[in-house]
């Protein structure tokens, strides 16, 4: 029990270091990401605009840092959700998650810590891309509503006219 | 803006090809059909109507906090999806959106539900008058002249003729500091692909029309560009874009698309 608590900390020890070095290469990683998300930008829609990319970036360094230190998968996904409904691509939502897992790679965290950010970028990834796709599952299904509702009603309207 | 009604789901549409080219899912399996055929003769296209329309945001917060503007009223709006006018404007302002097909218009009021101050009404834009003079309108703008006019993405299911008579029927009922403002889009009509994407549309019954910047100048007069000028979608979202030879086959460098800010 306490060497797991031990190896608990330990890894909590290794992923806060881990958020600290990130940090300290934020304006890198966002540069990065921008430029990620400039390459798909064409993939997105509605809300996702080319003036925001730089905002979008910004958000999702941050995001990905908090996540390192507290480690919250459910505000990821809600997250993944969010960006879905905004209308982020599906190219940009991989291009940006894979940017944000190559920052890990190339921090150079050292052999141990490189798997305890391996193992926690992989959850990250995975919690916003599973937000993400419930999310466009969810848009998908609920357009769909609409789109039955409307033509019923439209319909509707023309018989009795 | 298309002539045939999006309530027969058997033959494609021009509505919801658009639709589909921007990533919606207002639209069937004909539409995506037709979509695929016009998007591989013009590869751009989908790109150019998402950078078109990514403008919306921006057009509604400037008319709304830059210009002063309190109403919008925007004709062949299409679907009014969290990009449109309401979600971007000024608090307080009032937004009537109108389409010419009913069940855009009954899509339109579902997606805005209780939104306050946004209204969707049927009209079709050739006839911006008839949507003006109606009673439920009347109501809303009481003796207020003083709008912002818009009209992204029409023209080119317009003949000259109808934008003649739009330019005037708006310039008239409006006051002088009202504004009218428009996205063009242009394009190498002439290009064999073009011409291929024109034939596709004719069989669905629509007709689609190449205004070039220097004949829609004169068909809008007597309103003409403020001083920001006739802006291609690139400048205007201040990127660089990648534009593949082919792509430069159908369309200009740019996008092929200007948005306006038409004044008296």
């Amino acid at each position: 029990m306490s060497s797991e608590l031990s190896s608990l900390s330990k890894r909590e020890g290794i992923l806060n270091q881990l958020a600290g070095q990130l940090a300290a290469q934020k304006t890198t990683i966002v540069s990065e990401l921008r430029q990620a998300l400039r390459a798909t930008g064409l993939s997105n829609r509605l809300l996702i605009s080319p003036g925001r990319l730089e905002e979008i970036a910004q958000e999702q360094v941050e995001a990905f840092l908090s996540f390192l230190e507290a480690g919250d998968e459910e505000e990821t996904r809600q997250r993944g959700a969010c960006r879905a409904s905004e209308g982020l691509g599906e190219r940009s939502a991989l291009a940006m998650t894979e940017a944000l897992r190559r920052a890990c790679w190339t921090s150079n965290p050292g052999k141990e810590a490189l798997d305890v950010a391996l193992e926690a970028s992989g959850r990250y990834v995975n919690a916003f891309l599973e937000g993400y796709m419930s999310g466009r599952q969810a848009e998908i299904l609920r357009e769909q509503e609409r789109t039955r509702s409307a033509f019923q009603r439209a319909m509707k309207r023309q018989a009795r006219s | 803006m298309p002539r045939k009604s999006m309530t027969d789901a058997s033959v494609p549409n021009a509505g919801r090809i658009y639709d589909y080219l921007l990533g919606g899912h207002h639209n069937f399996e004909v539409d995506r059909m037709a979509g695929d055929q016009v998007a591989a003769l013009i590869p751009f296209i989908s790109k150019a109507m998402r950078l078109s329309r990514w403008c919306l945001q921006d057009v509604a917060r400037t008319l709304t906090t830059e210009r002063g503007f309190d109403t919008i009223v925007d004709f062949a709006s299409g679907l009014p999806t969290m990009d449109h006018f309401h979600t971007a404007a000024a608090p307080g302002t009032t937004v009537i959106y109108s389409d010419s097909d009913p069940v855009t218009v009954e899509y339109g009021r579902e997606i805005l539900g209780d939104t306050p101050n946004a209204h969707y009404f049927e009209a079709d834009c050739r006839r911006p008058e008839e949507l003006l003079s109606r009673p439920e309108v009347r109501e809303i703008l009481g003796d207020n002249r003083h709008v912002a006019f818009v009209y992204w993405g029409v023209t080119m299911y317009l003949t000259d003729e109808e934008i003649t008579h739009v330019a005037r029927s708006l310039y008239d009922w409006s006051d002088e500091a009202s504004c009218w403002v428009v996205y063009l889009m242009t394009g190498k009509a002439d290009h064999p692909n073009s011409q291929r994407v024109l034939e596709i549309y004719r069989q669905m019954g629509e007709h689609l029309f190449a205004h070039p910047v220097e004949v829609f100048e004169e068909l809008v007069e007597p309103w003409h560009a403020d001083e920001l000028g006739y802006r291609t979608v690139a400048e205007w979202h201040g990127i660089e874009l990648t534009m593949t030879e082919e792509d430069l086959q159908s369309f200009d460098p740019g996008g092929s698309g200007y948005g306006i800010y038409l004044v008296k």
